[in-house]
């Protein structure tokens, strides 16, 4: 039934708007509000519509350039919806898109604005050392910090059960930092990268090392989500939103960041398993159909775990998935991460890995994989599925 | 022993004030559901399995087992730069299907092993609140 509605009410991604990304601290000139309101304003102009037609804004993680700041600062004359995937990291990314797309498919709003930004040197820095809601005061007092402490151990497991190898996972960051090196955007675009600097780069949270954590940025980035009917209308290249959506296992809670009680399968699967079958199932697709994937390449570990769970390649296998050259640009059975992702072009916690996702369809990407038709977005916690038109 | 980390100590949900009133008497003692006798961490003012609000406190066993950890060498304060590289322990209770973030505080990094057994002690933070804390040796 859902499939033949869906086909005629997909919402599509129309306009696309980034700042420069710098590296945590680099704007110092431009207050977090302005940032947002620069990257919404550039992606209604890639989209061709004006300021006034934004009736929705869509954002998540508790981003603090709050709604009735934004419509006082951008003179929205009709905002209607506005929708925050809570927050707990950037795991609700893909969620704000499908709540765009919820919002614009039922009527709710015309066009939404889903944005992030981040002028962490002029605040607090995201993940660092925050006051943890999730499981007060059975983290802190052991030492439990920040996301690179609380993530570790579900990776440690990991890579225990599975005999995941350093070298493996050394790809996650290798191919980030080769593909940057084409994307004048990224912050590590000058800054090439070999195995033997990543193994001998220093521990931060066993088993991650510095390579395998991704930078912090500064800077925002938007797209502009309308309906399929609406999107036809304008000048630009249309991307279908063909499945959407958040969604983590029973017993999950509050997961990493928390209580670390989950069943041991979904432990060291660091989510996604059902989620993705619910994508692929509303978009009709499977995952041989994908020709790009953009992860959530907050740590490295993670990224193989999610090729796991979003059907890549069987349980465990995503060790020897990468180190086979299957996630390279050249060459590679499903280019991933081609902007530099999260580790090597900017952590705008989810968003930016959306933008490149929207232009390797449009066939703009500096690593533009060949007739990109299908490109899954994803991390442990929500997910996107994006159609060429 | 001198305390492993100099750590805040626990401000605690509602739920989980019964969980450190046990400590303070060094008991560790986890939430059971009182309808399907089933065990949750952390402290919820449900079961999940069952929706009963009902439940008691039931004893944890002094044997538990190294789930899974991480070494932080990356001290976020200056208070914690003496401490690195200091581990965070994921401890299993598999008789009561809960598992509990602490530390092993008498083992070195590289003697972690997945699996390993570890047994339960006390140290206090600076509210004198004993942290449940673990030993491997002989664990």
């Amino acid at each position: 039934m859902g499939n033949t509605v869906n086909a005629k009410s997909h919402a599509c991604i129309v306009g696309i708007g980034e700042t420069e990304y710098t590296r945590r601290g680099g704007i110092q000139g431009k207050s977090e509000l302005a940032l947002a309101c620069e990257a919404v304003i550039k992606a209604t102009q890639d989209a061709g519509i004006s300021l006034e037609e934004i009736d929705g804004l869509a954002s998540y993680a508790n981003d603090e350039s709050v709604p009735w700041l934004m419509q006082e600062a951008l003179g929205l004359p009709d905002l209607r919806s506005t929708t925050m995937a809570w927050g707990g990291g950037g795991g609700g990314c893909y969620a704000s898109i499908a709540q765009a797309a919820a919002a614009v498919e039922s009527g709710a709003a015309d066009y939404v604005a889903v944005f992030r930004s981040l002028c962490q040197g002029q605040r607090k820095r995201f993940g660092q050392g925050y006051a943890v809601p999730h499981s007060p005061g059975f983290l802190d007092p052991f030492g439990m910090f920040a996301p690179p402490f609380m993530l570790a151990p579900l990776a440690q497991r990991y890579k225990y059960d599975f005999g995941i190898r350093e070298e493996q996972v050394a790809e996650i960051a290798l191919n980030a930092r080769e593909n940057a090196a084409r994307n004048p955007r990224a912050v590590f675009k000058d800054r090439p990268l070999d195995l033997e600097t990543y193994l001998n780069s220093r521990m931060v949270a066993d088993p991650f090392r510095l390579y395998d954590c991704c930078q912090e940025n500064d800077g925002a980035c938007a797209l502009i989500i309308t309906t399929r009917e609406r999107a036809r209308d304008l000048d630009g290249p249309v991307i279908r939103i063909l499945a959407s959506g958040q969604g983590s296992e029973p017993g999950w809670g509050s997961g990493g960041l928390g209580s670390h009680n989950m069943p041991l399968e979904d432990y060291r699967a660091g989510g996604g398993s059902s989620l993705s079958k619910r994508l692929y199932a509303k978009a009709g697709i499977s995952p041989d159909d994908v020709d790009t994937a953009q992860f959530y390449d907050h740590f490295s570990y993670f990224v193989l775990m999610n090729l796991e769970s979003y059907g890549f390649c069987g349980r465990g296998e995503a060790g020897d998935f990468v180190a086979e050259g299957n996630i390279r640009w050249k060459g590679g059975k499903l280019p991933i991460n081609t902007s530099g992702g999260h580790m090597s072009e900017a952590y705008i916690h989810g968003l930016n890995l959306a933008v490149e996702g929207v232009r390797q369809l449009r066939g703009t990407s500096t690593s533009q994989v060949t007739d990109a038709g299908l490109c899954l977005l994803a991390n442990t916690a929500s997910a996107a599925i994006l159609g060429r038109e | 022993m001198s305390r492993y980390l100099p750590t805040p100590p626990p401000n605690p949900p509602m739920e989980a004030v019964p969980f450190w009133d046990w400590c303070r008497k060094r008991e560790l003692r986890f939430q059971q559901c009182s309808n399907c006798g089933r065990c949750r961490h952390h402290p919820a003012p449900y079961c999940r399995f069952c929706t009963s609000d009902q439940c008691q406190w039931v004893p944890a066993p002094e044997e538990a087992e190294l789930f899974s950890y991480t070494v932080i060498h990356n001290a976020v304060s200056e208070a914690l730069k003496a401490y690195v590289p200091y581990n965070i322990a994921v401890v299993a209770f598999p008789s009561l299907g809960v598992r509990l973030i602490s530390n092993v505080i008498d083992l070195e990094p590289s003697e972690l092993r997945i699996g390993m057994p570890l047994r339960l002690t006390w140290q206090e933070c600076d509210d004198g609140t004993p942290l449940p804390l673990f030993l491997g040796k002989n664990g």
